[in-house]
């Protein structure tokens, strides 16, 4: 009885699990700014430029700012693309929905604002796309990556700081966060196979199971807001 | 009682009573998951329906600040507003889906002409309610895509096994996807 036991609860922790619908080739983002593009398009003073400007803007309001530089987001399209990756990651803090993500393409040219629903009447499709002409995509055109982008957050946080309010109190803005229910399925069953084996624990079970629930971001959605543009 | 039974009888009873007790955890679980994902499907398609309205409510302000230039036509301009209050006196899903389809058209229209007049950029009002048509329509689609992520996820729930069994005597049917070319596989 014992020794079936153990793929017993394999096979059942297996079929019951239920896989995410649309995952694969969306990034996982961990950090404020990403650049995934090949050869790289930013610096890294200029990365930790943006990435200081987007922590002051989380610590000061906490809502959250992801810029992500890719080559291309084909299949989707850009604005597919941004709206799922924002989803898959919860840009923005859970319940506020506070985040923006700026999606800038060097292949196709084009770049994205996608701002969640907590946001959209501060940052409302005239604002952002105005910001976009104004600030992006001239800098773009002249090959200027990090100005564009660098002024386009700074206009963008400098209106979150000033006319959003977070809320209660802030905590200190965190890249780790940890999915403590999925922490707390791995341990029972950890518990459970290490009393049914007597000891002999699996510590590989651990890795049957995704720890982290999404990067560092707080769980916000979108619902399409935003404007887009060509450079 | 439990005197008078053997001990291997005693240990069948108490292992019929745990599984019933699974049985019925399991049972009120799937439906409670059933119910919920349900709700979450109406819910999201109420938020589609509320990007509609959006659209429409932003017809008049756009027909308004884009009349004074030349360079968009008065007929577009005449059916945009007709078809908006065409849209507001039909309630049936099927009519306003139709209407719906003819405005697109001619917002369409108003796009491209837009587009076509550098010089109309220069008007930050009309920029503006441009930028807000563009994100509304993208809000649309970016609604519709999470209608049907919902549907998915509540019809896999019904038709897979063993929710499957639970389903079908509760009554939960499999829902439509929203589909604007219907025909596919």
């Amino acid at each position: 009885m014992r020794t079936l036991a153990v793929p017993i609860l394999l096979v059942f922790g297996v079929a019951m699990s239920s896989f995410p619908v649309v995952a694969q080739d969306l990034p996982t983002i961990y950090l404020y700014v990403n650049d995934l593009t090949t050869p790289g398009t930013l610096l890294s003073d200029e990365f930790n430029a943006l990435e200081d400007l987007c922590y002051q803007v989380d610590s000061l309001t906490s809502a959250e700012i992801a810029i992500l530089v890719v080559n291309t987001t084909q299949p989707w399209g850009i604005d597919t693309f941004a709206a799922r990756t924002f989803s898959a990651n919860g840009i923005g803090k859970a319940g506020r929905d506070n985040g923006v993500l700026l999606v800038v393409s060097t292949d196709e040219r084009a770049w994205r604002f996608e701002v969640g629903y907590g946001l959209e009447g501060i940052l409302n499709d005239a604002l952002v796309g105005r910001i976009g002409r104004d600030n992006l995509t001239p800098a773009l055109q002249s090959g200027d990556f990090f100005e564009g982008i660098y002024d386009a957050t700074y206009v963008a946080g400098s209106e979150i700081v000033s006319r959003y309010d977070g809320g209660s109190a802030n905590p200190e803005p965190s890249l780790l966060v940890l999915d403590w229910k999925a922490v707390a399925v791995v341990v029972i069953v950890f518990l459970a196979i290490s009393i049914v084996t007597r000891g002999r624990s699996f510590l590989w079970i651990g890795a049957l199971f995704n720890l982290y629930r999404r990067g560092g971001f707080g769980g916000g959605r979108t619902g399409g807001g935003g404007a887009r543009g060509k450079f | 009682m439990t005197l008078t039974l053997g001990s291997r009888r005693r240990l069948t009873l108490v292992g019929i009573l745990v599984i019933v007790l699974v049985l019925l955890a399991w049972i009120v679980a799937a439906y409670n998951s059933l119910v919920a994902k349900d709700q979450g499907v109406t819910a999201q398609w109420a938020q589609v329906e509320n990007q509609y309205q959006r659209k429409i409510d932003l017809i008049p302000s756009l027909v308004g600040a884009v009349t004074q230039y030349q360079q968009f036509e008065r007929s577009t301009l005449e059916n945009i507003t007709r078809l908006r209050s065409q849209w507001l006196n039909t309630s049936g899903i099927d009519q306003r889906i139709n209407t719906s389809q003819s405005l697109d058209q001619n917002l369409f229209a108003i796009r491209v002409t837009y587009e076509n007049y550098p010089d109309l950029h220069s008007d930050q009002l009309v920029a503006g309610l441009m930028d807000e048509l563009a994100g509304t329509e993208n809000r649309i689609a970016v609604e519709r895509m999470w209608y049907n992520d919902a549907v998915r996820s509540y019809n896999t729930a019904v038709i897979s096994f063993p929710n499957s069994l639970l389903a079908g005597s509760f009554g939960f049917q499999p829902r439509k996807y929203y589909d604007p070319i219907p025909g596919g596989p």
